[in-house]
């Protein structure tokens, strides 16, 4: 009795391993949504992303304010890369507050691939949102 | 011999009773997380037609083709929109002169849409849904000329 439910429960952690690990593979841009809160004139914001396509593809991240205009990062990490198919990575960016106490940005991870059409491409652009608050 | 017996097994009971008596509860807690996420993967690119009287170049014309994008989400609260393109990335010159560019897209599967504009931004349903986009550039004066034209659109999943 012992033994079966001891088979039971590595099944089962097995089965949500696998499901997670599905998940992940499939993930542009993770988490969608972040909160974070910080003393600083800046804050940092860090998001996963991957490339879901079996070939490699060039990933440009992207910041943009709440009204999508282009943000200048003080730093970012792997702005620009090519990723190996399914190849996961995190970005790092250090974004400023401009002197504002709450400010919300999007950083947006965007592949335009070339699937054999003729005269039209698509960008996917995948945006996680960030809501700081600044503390004081 | 027979007491004897009888006094270790009330022993041996007496002994299990303060071991229970003194077993407490522990709770083992698990915690997991998984992250809201969406994924979005360009299945196929377009084909542009072009009218007979070369005021369109559309997908929706003949010889024209949609594209289509295959979005995945496992969260509540991710929206797709379709951001029309500003101009041509290929073409001649007057590609873009008196050209204006439109996007519709519908979509299946994880959520069902029906020819909407791409400046409207849509809720999606958590699971796979296949977006089919269509993209047009109109002359509102004069017409395309020859040469090769290509423009891109942008596909944008984002929590408003």
């Amino acid at each position: 009795m012992r033994r079966s439910v001891k088979n039971l429960a590595i099944a089962s952690i097995f089965a949500l391993s696998t499901s997670v690990a599905f998940l992940a593979s499939a993930q542009s841009v993770a988490p969608m949504t972040q909160q974070i809160r910080g003393f600083n004139s800046q804050f940092v914001a860090q998001v996963e992303i991957s490339n879901p396509y079996d070939s490699p593809q060039k990933a440009t991240v992207r910041v943009y304010s709440s009204d999508w205009q282009p943000i200048q990062p003080i730093y970012m990490s792997n702005a620009d890369r090519i990723l190996a198919p399914n190849q996961k990575v995190i970005v790092t960016a250090l974004i400023p507050f401009a002197r504002q106490n709450h400010r919300i940005v999007y950083i947006c991870n965007s592949i335009t691939p070339r699937m054999g059409g003729v005269g039209q491409s698509y960008r996917g652009e995948v945006c996680g949102k960030v809501s700081a608050q600044r503390l004081s | 011999m027979k007491s004897v017996k009888l006094i270790s097994l009330i022993g041996v009971a007496a002994a299990m009773l303060s071991l229970s008596a003194s077993a407490t509860d522990r709770d083992v807690n698990f915690r997991g997380e998984i992250n809201n996420s969406c994924s979005l993967v360009v299945l196929n690119d377009g084909l542009l037609g072009v009218s007979s009287d070369q005021t369109v170049l559309s997908s929706k014309v003949s010889g024209g083709q949609h594209g289509r994008v295959s979005v995945v989400t496992n969260g509540y609260g991710n929206t797709i929109e379709i951001i029309s393109p500003s101009g041509f990335t290929v073409g001649p010159p007057s590609a873009d002169v008196n050209t204006i560019f439109e996007t519709e897209y519908s979509a299946s599967g994880g959520t069902i849409l029906s020819n909407l504009l791409g400046v409207v931004v849509s809720i999606l349903g958590i699971g796979t849904t296949t977006i089919n986009v269509d993209a047009t550039a109109t002359k509102t004066s004069g017409t395309f000329e020859s040469g090769s034209y290509e423009l891109t659109t942008v596909v944008r999943c984002v929590v408003p």
